[in-house]
């Protein structure tokens, strides 16, 4: 999408607002505008001081077409200021893009008073008209965008050949050369006067058995070692109780099994 | 399986766990202590009253207004005629002390009947020697009914009459009901029960209808016979199997599963008494023990109800007499199902059909018997009427429209409701004989029936009119445009020429054979077996046409079917260039057609063909020009993969550019094969038989490259490779190449083995359109779902696309979403209880973080793979609802009394739940059903492919808006999009994190610009959206 580019600004002369209130610094302010020609519904950016750098404004709420530049110069209407740096922080677009959705912007001023200043008068100036900042007043459309993506979709058969080769060519030297690079690595001493020194074969990569594969590598002809495992009585006794015990915890596990299978029945949505 | 093989299979049987004991024992709800005991001392009560009454009552037993006065009113009322033409050696009645009453309880073995039964035999002195005769026996049984509500009334909160007989559907035979308790009552002194063999006439026609029709006629009376017989004979039966049963608890308990299995699927006419019947019998033969495991038992009966021959006649007690030969013979000609208990053959009811059907459905059931997780779905899901078979047809017959054919139905005949009863016996004899090959069996079920008890002092209900549907299980020849008689000159060819009253025709078949034929239409067609319904009742019964209708929907799938074959037939050649193209570096291994279109489950709107191309576009592609929107074309998707080779390289920027000039490569040769070609950076364009196909080369060798950077980024220690770039791409990768081509490879063949998945997807996919679903489930999981549905463990595989939706839409609202996965079995490998139990375990530790829907199947063992995002919870509850809604409209489409329009009433688009509205500009609704049917174009070019406006809208305005709002649109041919504000963003506290598309109302609230959102969708949708509009405030 095209409206991340710089849009061209109209110059407006400037309105004269001048009134001193006292406000909390950390409040939410807002600022309102609308979009101008047919579309006239009231619209609301929100301001915000950063809480951690003192000369810098959040402003929220921003629809991605109407673009940074437009921001900045309606806040220069009746904040005028310095400004050091700005840019988009996020948008609210599920695809993070930010060319949709609403966007946050970050204004640094040279002087920490222009966020005061700015906070300050933002909720008595406006509403402002967005098209008046614009020179061309055009949006961005679902229409006009996937055409012209569809447009880009279809190179001519020799730009896609091209393309193809150039990259390859370049991934080929760039390859040939990392390979040159190792090779030296191994035979000529680098700024320190090391060589690399490598063993010349791998080893044969180890065989990973699984649990039961194990017992048939000791005895070719088969046989189980067999070992007697209740040698004691106690141990009978001891070996029937965990069996026992299994057998019991198996059922409780089935009983457990059917009563989330009963209650599943009953359970009826809507 | 073949039932042979069905019941030889020991071997694959599941074993008996104590999980299925416990399902079993836990099945069935538990009894009600209080309510038995209170039933028990009515019973007693009631025994004492009767013994010690005394009343004052002598008259003749043809005064049936005699107890009018009282406020009784004879339940044979009605039958007055009858009663002035019987006669009787004792012609009064008097009250005299019952000769023996017995209390039967029947605890714990039905639990949908009254547990205690109340049997009184009448002294036999009312009685005369010939009772047995017309109505006499009823009239007088019906009198001394009438007497005990004398005795008791008064002395009991409710006594109500309810209609008697085997089934509970005998007026003529009725029993009592006091507080819950049954009373029956019998004398079984007057006849012997050889008088009741089928061929000895028991009932005069003339008696009930009049003189006129059956002047001295004596005409045999099976069917009345065994009604008396029944009322002779029941108490001492039922006795008989309940001191059997008391002492083998499994059986009991064998008997109530199964008989919740024969209610749920409309089968109860085996369950009341032929189920205990036939567990008697079991016992008696020593094939059920008391030492036996519920599976054992449930086992044998399975395989027991699914062997038996209709063919045979057999015995309830196989210790008793049997018949001699001439009586057996009698009985088998009478009736198609016998099991007879001394001369009552307690099967009499049963019809060919309903034992096909029953053997059909416990035969599915049986391999799963002794399985935790298809239990309900074999014993407890209960299923529509109007789910259980293809086709359905309503059927209305009143009795003025019998009125010519009485002197043939009122043969064995009491009133009216009996000459139906025999109409609908002869009418589904004569859907046998006339359209036998076009289905396994029919089923003909009353609706609206006549309330079974009714209150002493009313008169019983007199039946003029019965409705019912007909049900059919089509097979393959359902649609045959003929029927097919025997060879020309013969016997049995001028028996077919009667039958078709004149109206079959000779026809030579490619084998030389000439047979009689009835010509219905040129090509197969739902229509056919329509008519010949309609054609047996006009001209074998003489009845208007009115009284059936037809009530599936008519599924216009053959333009559906001709594209799905089309787009695959357009495909095999496609395939077959692509395998033998020469001269490319490396050869095309495999290919594999992905796309619905080929297996008919995206509905063609407009067509699967490609649109035509202007004549402006003068290079080998169309482009779409700014500001119009061009017509849509599908593009098939195909992926192709190529022969080995380890020149690939090891970056995956590099072998997607390599393999973009190998799509030119490909398209070069191509185009000597005369076809149309484009290749572009990611895919290759094909115009074959006027489809486009979409070629993707699939590379193996990415898949090692992308593991290989998960495998780095593990041994590099990092946590949370899921969320890492890495994990993500090979996740994605894995998704798009190899589970989706998977999943898509098993529709594919499922689609093929089941005749009837793409049209009902189709169905589906419009459905869910039309309610403005679309996009809120993934088309893999919609095509899932389908096959749950029809694949569906413990049911009868539907063979329409009817009976598929039906169960489908039972299936959405039904099932408990938030508490089980759904299970997708293709059937081909299925997962054993061991597997699932694992599933259904992980399902329950992950529970908290999966989606709201969670379907696993063999791609995706977690189920989550393509529900993770959509529907949400709130959708998902909306689809069930909106499903149940439908269900109770196709029951009303099913046995209402008008058919309904089913495209006005299902399909119908409801805007009035949405907050706003969004109204798209006609020429952007590109995916609409066409007016005229698209053909392919002959020319050579492709034009501008895949590009709907509306869908590029909707992913933006999802995109821009998915905080504070939803959107809900149909796909197919929508022209509104609803918009529903999320409520939870109306009014938010002030703060930056929450200010998106929010307007300040005060310090601390900030409330919805509903209005700001609206210009922006306008903004967004120039060009595509004519307008936006708020429906409320």
């Amino acid at each position: 999408m095209d409206c991340c580019k710089k849009k061209r600004v109209k110059k407006v002369t400037k309105r004269k607002t001048e009134k001193v209130i006292h406000l909390n610094p950390d409040a939410l302010r807002y600022l309102r505008f609308k979009i101008g020609g047919k579309y006239t519904a009231e619209r609301h950016m929100f301001l915000k001081k950063d809480p951690s750098k003192e000369n810098t404004l959040i402003v929220s709420n921003i629809p991605a077409f109407v673009g940074e530049e437009v921001v900045l110069a309606i806040l220069n209407q009746f904040a005028p200021s310095e400004v050091e740096d700005s840019f988009v922080q996020r948008s609210s677009a599920s695809d993070s893009s930010l060319s949709q959705g609403q966007l946050t912007m970050s204004i640094a001023f040279e002087k920490p008073e222009a966020v005061i200043q700015a906070l300050a008068l933002c909720q008595d100036v406006g509403p402002f008209t967005v098209t008046d900042f614009l020179e061309e007043p055009e949006f961005p459309s679902v229409l006009k965008d996937s055409t012209t993506l569809y447009q880009k979709l279809f190179p001519s058969e020799d730009q896609i050949q091209e393309i193809a080769d150039t990259y390859v060519e370049r991934y080929d030297t760039e390859q040939a050369e990392a390979r040159k690079a190792a090779k030296r690595k191994y035979s000529q001493p680098d700024e320190d006067g090391w060589i690399t020194v490598t063993k010349g074969k791998k080893a044969a990569k180890s065989v990973k058995l699984r649990k039961e594969d194990v017992p048939l590598m000791g005895g070719l002809n088969g046989k189980k070692k067999k070992i007697d495992l209740a040698y004691y009585t106690f141990q009978v006794k001891k070996n029937r109780q965990e069996k026992a015990q299994e057998l019991l915890k198996k059922f409780e596990e089935d009983r457990k099994r059917i009563a989330q299978l009963k209650q599943a029945r009953n359970f009826r949505p809507a | 399986m073949e039932v042979e093989d069905l019941l030889e299979s020991h071997g694959a049987d599941v074993p008996m766990t104590n999980a299925f004991k416990l399902l079993c024992e836990d099945a069935l709800p538990k009894i009600d202590k209080k309510l038995h005991q209170k039933q028990k001392s009515i019973a007693e009560k009631v025994k004492n009253e009767l013994n010690s009454a005394k009343l004052k009552a002598k008259f003749s037993y043809k005064k049936l207004d005699y107890w009018t006065e009282f406020g009784i009113k004879h339940p044979l009322y009605h039958l007055q005629s009858a009663v002035e033409a019987t006669t009787s050696s004792v012609a009064d009645f008097k009250w005299q002390k019952p000769k023996n009453i017995t209390i039967l309880d029947r605890q714990n073995q039905n639990q949908n009947q009254k547990d205690v039964q109340i049997y009184i035999e009448i002294a036999d002195e009312l009685f005369g020697n010939r009772d047995f005769l017309n109505l006499t026996y009823p009239m007088k049984r019906a009198h001394f009914l009438c007497a005990v509500v004398k005795i008791l009334s008064g002395k009991f909160e409710k006594i109500e009459f309810s209609a008697g007989g085997i089934h509970a559907d005998d007026a003529i035979f009725p029993d009592l009901i006091v507080d819950g308790v049954k009373i029956k009552v019998f004398n079984n002194s007057c006849a012997k029960s050889k008088r009741f063999v089928p061929t000895i006439g028991n009932l005069r026609p003339a008696t009930c209808f009049g003189n006129k029709l059956f002047e001295n006629l004596d005409i045999a009376t099976p069917r009345f016979n065994q009604r008396m017989l029944w009322s002779f004979l029941e108490a001492e039966i039922m006795l008989k199997i309940q001191e059997t049963l008391k002492g083998h608890p499994t059986a009991r308990l064998a008997i109530s599963l199964v008989q919740n299995l024969f209610e749920n699927r409309h089968l109860s006419i085996f369950s009341t008494v032929i189920l205990p019947a036939r567990v008697f019998r079991l016992i008696s033969q020593g094939q059920i023990t008391e030492k036996q495991e519920i599976l054992t038992v449930l086992r044998i009966i399975f395989r027991d109800f699914v062997s038996w021959s209709i063919d045979d006649v057999e015995y309830v007690d196989p210790e008793g007499e049997d018949l001699s030969e001439d009586v057996t013979q009698e009985y088998s000609e009478h009736f198609d199902v016998n099991l007879i208990y001394d001369h009552l053959n307690i099967a009499a009811n049963v019809t060919r059909n309903h034992m096909n059907r029953m053997k059909e459905e416990l035969s599915t059931c049986l391999p799963l018997l002794g399985q935790v997780y298809t239990f309900d779905g074999v014993f407890i899901e209960k299923f529509p009427i109007f789910a259980q078979y293809d086709h359905y047809a309503r059927l209305q017959v009143d009795m003025s429209h019998l009125k010519n054919l009485t002197g043939e139905f009122a043969i064995d005949a009491v009133d009216s409701s009996d000459v139906i009863t025999h109409f609908i016996r002869d009418f589904e004899l004569k859907i046998q004989k006339t359209m036998e090959e076009r289905y396994e069996f029919v089923g003909i079920h009353e609706i609206e029936q006549i309330a079974n008890s009714w209150n002493t002092s009313d008169y019983a209900a007199s039946v003029e009119l019965k409705t019912f549907i007909v049900g059919f299980r089509s097979t393959s020849s359902w649609k045959s445009p003929l029927t097919v008689g025997p060879p020309a000159q013969t016997d049995k060819a001028r028996e077919f020429r009667d039958l078709w009253k004149g109206s079959s025709e000779l026809r030579k078949f490619a084998d030389t054979r000439i047979c009689e034929c009835v010509v219905w239409a040129e090509q197969p067609s739902d229509k056919v077996p329509h008519a010949i319904l309609q054609f047996v009742l006009k001209n074998m019964y003489e009845l208007p046409k009115s009284c059936l209708s037809w009530r599936t929907i008519s599924d216009d799938v053959d333009a559906e079917r001709r594209s799905a074959e089309d787009a695959a037939k357009a495909f095999a050649e496609l395939s077959a260039v692509l395998r033998g193209l020469k001269g490319l570096p490396l050869m095309i291994t495999n290919v594999h057609g992905i796309s619905g279109y080929l297996r008919g489950t995206e509905p063609a709107y407009p067509s699967v063909f490609a649109a035509p191309v202007p004549p402006s576009c003068s290079d080998d592609h169309a482009l779409p020009e700014i500001g119009k929107i061009p017509l849509f074309t599908p593009a098939l998707t195909v992926h192709i993969k190529l022969e080995y080779s380890g020149r690939w390289g090891n970056d995956v920027e590099a072998i997607r550019r390599l393999t973009s000039s190998f799509y030119v490569k490909i398209a070069e040769r191509l185009r000597e094969k005369n076809l149309c070609a484009v290749p572009t950076v990611d895919q290759l364009f094909v115009l074959q038989s006027g489809i486009v196909f979409k070629i993707v080369v699939v590379h193996d060798r990415i898949l090692s490259i992308l593991e290989e950077g998960v495998e780095k980024l593990k041994d590099s220690g990092a946590a949370r490779i899921e969320s890492s770039l890495q994990g993500i791409r090979l996740a994605a990768w894995k998704k798009k190449f190899i589970a989706e081509p998977l999943l898509q490879l098993s529709l594919q063949s499922f689609s093929t083995s089941h005749k009837f998945f793409g049209s009902t997807v189709q169905l589906f996919k419009k459905w869910l359109g039309s309610k403005l679903l679309s996009g809120h489930l993934n088309d893999h999981i919609i095509e899932l779902l389908v096959v749950a549905a029809i694949n569906k463990k413990g049911s009868v595989e539907p063979q329409s696309t009817w009976s598929s939706f039906v169960r489908l839409l039972h299936l959405i609202a039904t099932h408990p979403w938030p508490a089980r996965p759904l299970i997708v079995d293709f059937g081909a490998k299925s997962w054993n209880e061991e597997e699932r139990a694992k599933l259904e375990e992980t399902f329950i530790k992950m529970r908290p973080i999966l989606p709201p829907m969670v379907i696993i199947h063999e791609e995706d063992h977690l189920g989550n793979k393509f529900t993770r995002d959509h529907p949400q919870g709130i959708v998902l509850n909306r689809l069930v609802a909106l499903a149940q809604e439908a269900l109770r409209i196709l029951e009303k489409q099913t046995v209402g009394e008008k058919t309904l329009d089913l495209q006005a009433s299902l399909l119908q688009e409801n805007l009035k739940p949405y907050d706003a509205v969004i109204e798209l500009e006609p020429s952007a609704v590109v995916r609409k059903k066409p007016i005229l049917e698209r053909r392919p174009t002959k020319s050579r070019k492709i034009p501008v492919v895949e590009l709907d406006p509306i869908d590029e809208l909707i992913y933006q305005l999802n995109n821009n808006f998915h905080q504070v709002a939803m959107f809900f649109y149909n796909k197919y041919g929508g022209h509104k999009i609803g918009v529903m504000f999320k409520p939870q963003e109306a009014e938010v506290p002030a703060k930056i994190s929450r200010c998106t598309f929010h307007k300040s109302v005060s310090e601390s609230t900030l409330r919805l610009n509903k209005l700001e959102i609206l210009e922006n969708i306008q903004i967004l949708g120039d060009g595509v959206v004519s307008s936006v509009n708020l429906q409320k405030s």
